[in-house]
């Protein structure tokens, strides 16, 4: 029978697959990209490769600790921390890799436009994490209050 | 806090302990210190009526204002 606890350990496992996945994408990506870059790119001036290198990895690093991030979120939530400090703490973090994340990207839409896209939509994401931290440290905050309601 | 919990002074001259009360009032021991040591943020009607009806005294025997210095 499906339940929450189920629903949080898949998403737990879908977050480590992503990030083992990611990993193996930044070791593989030097080739990756220049491939990519040889049907994306056609006909465009060449000496691009090193930039978009460079956006893939400082990307993915932030990519990678949005992830790690993401894992303890969903680590305390397993273990019933819901409504705590750490957990507005980890989805502020996870904001300011999304904002981190808009900022390269935007950047990087000097050498190429279409980066354009990823950066209006990690603020986009970003945004909305924001929002999900002001409501749970607002919950807290309620919760709290109740609790020491006698 | 402006308001301040005098729960302990009441429990001296009535001479009852804090378990006794406790149990009297049907809340925790936990919970009864919160409300000891202005710790509470808050306290309910029902609460406070169970309180003033074991201790036998007026709300305003439990509970008193003072400003704060700033006002």
């Amino acid at each position: 029978m499906w339940n929450e606890k189920k629903s949080v350990t898949l998403s737990k496992m879908c977050t480590a697959v992503l990030l083992a996945a990611l990993a193996c994408f930044l070791v593989i990506a030097p080739g990756t990209v220049k491939w990519l870059m040889s049907f994306t790119l056609a006909g465009l001036p060449d000496g691009r490769y090193s930039y978009f290198l460079i956006t893939v990895y400082t990307g993915g690093f932030l990519l990678a600790l949005l992830l790690v991030f993401l894992y303890l979120l969903l680590d305390n939530i397993s273990k019933g921390s819901i409504f705590c400090e750490k957990n507005t703490s980890l989805l502020r973090k996870i904001s300011f890799c999304c904002f981190g994340g808009a900022i390269i990207s935007g950047i990087s839409t000097i050498y190429y436009f279409p980066w354009l896209f990823i950066a209006i939509a990690a603020i986009f994401v970003g945004l909305i994490v924001r929002v999900l931290k002001n409501l749970l440290a607002e919950a807290i905050r309620i919760k709290e209050e109740n609790e020491l309601t006698i | 806090m402006p308001i301040i919990v005098n729960l302990d002074v009441v429990m001296a001259q009535r001479k009852i302990s804090s378990g006794e009360l406790a149990e009297k009032v049907d809340i925790s021991q936990a919970n009864l210190s919160i409300l000891k040591t202005g710790k509470a943020k808050a306290v309910r009607f029902s609460t406070l009526e169970a309180l003033c009806k074991a201790l036998d005294c007026q709300p305003g025997d439990i509970l008193e204002y003072k400003a704060d210095s700033e006002d």
